[in-house]
C-alpha cells in the first residue's frame, strides 16, 4: 500500500544545488552586462577620441600654415594634446614634385596625444596642396 | 497524529538559506541597476553626439552663401543668420526620388532645454517670421542648457572669431569660413563642435569673401 500522507522535504544537498545554479546564473548574467557595460564605455570614449581629433583637424585645415597651437575656445580638453606634423607626400615622384607649374602635395598628419599615458589615442593623415605664401 | 515542529536548528538553517538567497539576489539587483543607469547614460551621449554630428556634417559643412530677394526693399539678401544663440543657413543636400530640392534651409535654436532644427527644401528667410514658412521641427539632443554660434573669418589673413555674423554690413555676400557650435548640458558638460563651411579653407572659398565696398 502506498502512503499518501507523506510530506516532501528538500535534503540540504538540494537546496545548496538549486542555490548554487542561481548564484551561477546571476553571476552568468552579471558577467554579461558588465562586458556590455564595458563595450559601450568602450564605443563612447573612443567616439570622444574622434571627436577630439576632428575638431583639431578642422582648424588645423582651416589654416593656410601649420599654426603653433590649437586655442582653448576650440580645442579645451585638460588631459589630450593636439600635434600636426607635415611631410611631402609619400611615393609621390621627386620630379613632379620639382615642377614649379605643379602645387606640392604635402600630407598633414594630425594627433590627439593623452598627456598622461603619452600615447597617441587618435590620427589621422590628410592630403593637402601646398601654397606658398606669396 | 504527531505534530511536526522545526528545530532551532532546522529554523536556523533554513533561515540561512533564505539570507543567501536573498543577499545574492539583492546584490545582483543592485549591480544590474547600476550598469543600466551607467549604460542608459552612456547611450544617451552617443545618441546626442550622434545626432549633433549629423547635423554639424549635413548642414554646416554643406553650408553656401545663398541670396533671395527681399520683398521689402527690392535687394537681394543673403539667406543667413549668424547670431550668438541661432543660426539660419543654405545648404546643399544630396537629392532622392521624391526630393523637390537640391538645397536645404534649416534654423538651429534653444527651446526649454532641447536643440530644434527646423528645416525645409524650400527657403526659411531670416527677415520673415517663421509662420510664414512650412517646415519640419525636429528635436536634435535634449538636456541643453545653452547653445552658443561663434563665426570664423580670415581678416588680413589671420582668423578671426565672431560672437556673430553681420549680414548687413561688412560680410553681405558671404558666409563664415568655419561656424562652432557649443552645446552646454544640464549636468555642467561641454562640447563643441568646428565645421568648415562649404569649400572654405584659407586657400579657397565658396563665394565671394571680401568685404563689400561702401
Amino acid at each position: 500500500m502506498i502512503s499518501t500522507n507523506k510530506i516532501l522535504h528538500f535534503t540540504i544537498i538540494e537546496v545548496v544545488v538549486a542555490v548554487t545554479i542561481l548564484a551561477t546564473s546571476l553571476t552568468a548574467l552579471l558577467t554579461l552586462s558588465f562586458t556590455a557595460q564595458q563595450r559601450l564605455a568602450r564605443a563612447a570614449e573612443k567616439q570622444q577620441h574622434f571627436h577630439m581629433l576632428q575638431q583639431a583637424a578642422e582648424y588645423y585645415m582651416l589654416q593656410p600654415n601649420k599654426p603653433d597651437s590649437v586655442p582653448d575656445t576650440i580645442f579645451d580638453y585638460p588631459n589630450f594634446q593636439p600635434s600636426c606634423t607635415i611631410d611631402e607626400s609619400p611615393g609621390m615622384v621627386e620630379e613632379l614634385n620639382d615642377e614649379s607649374a605643379l602645387i606640392q602635395l604635402d600630407v598633414w598628419t594630425i594627433a590627439v596625444t593623452d598627456t598622461r599615458t603619452n600615447n597617441v589615442v587618435e590620427s589621422i593623415q590628410i592630403d593637402r596642396l601646398h601654397y606658398d605664401e606669396d | 497524529m504527531k505534530k511536526h515542529s522545526f528545530t532551532l536548528v532546522e529554523l536556523i538553517a533554513a533561515m540561512s538559506i533564505m539570507l543567501m538567497v536573498a543577499l545574492i539576489i539583492s546584490t545582483a539587483a543592485s549591480t544590474f541597476f547600476v550598469a543600466y543607469e551607467q549604460s542608459e547614460k552612456l547611450s544617451a551621449r552617443l545618441n546626442t553626439f550622434a545626432a549633433v554630428n549629423r547635423v554639424a556634417d549635413r548642414l554646416i559643412c554643406n553650408s553656401i552663401p545663398f541670396v533671395w530677394q527681399n520683398e521689402e526693399d527690392g535687394k537681394e539678401q543673403l539667406v543667413f543668420l549668424g547670431e550668438p544663440h541661432e543660426l539660419m543657413l543654405c545648404a546643399l543636400t544630396r537629392t532622392y526620388l521624391d526630393d523637390d530640392s537640391g538645397l536645404l534651409f534649416a534654423r538651429l535654436y534653444l527651446q526649454n532645454t532641447t536643440l530644434y532644427c527646423d528645416y525645409s527644401g524650400y527657403p526659411i528667410l531670416p527677415w520673415l517670421d517663421m509662420d510664414q514658412f512650412n517646415y519640419t521641427a525636429e528635436p536634435i539632443a535634449e538636456n541643453v542648457q545653452e547653445l552658443n554660434f561663434s563665426y570664423y573669418t580670415f581678416t588680413d589673413g589671420e582668423l578671426e572669431k565672431l560672437d556673430e555674423w553681420d549680414t548687413e554690413d561688412t560680410y553681405s555676400t558671404s558666409i563664415p569660413a568655419a561656424i562652432q557650435m557649443e552645446l552646454v548640458f544640464t549636468d555642467g558638460t561641454k562640447e563643441r563642435w568646428l565645421r568648415r563651411t562649404a569649400g572654405n579653407s584659407y586657400n579657397s572659398s565658396f563665394g565671394q569673401r571680401e568685404e563689400v565696398e561702401e
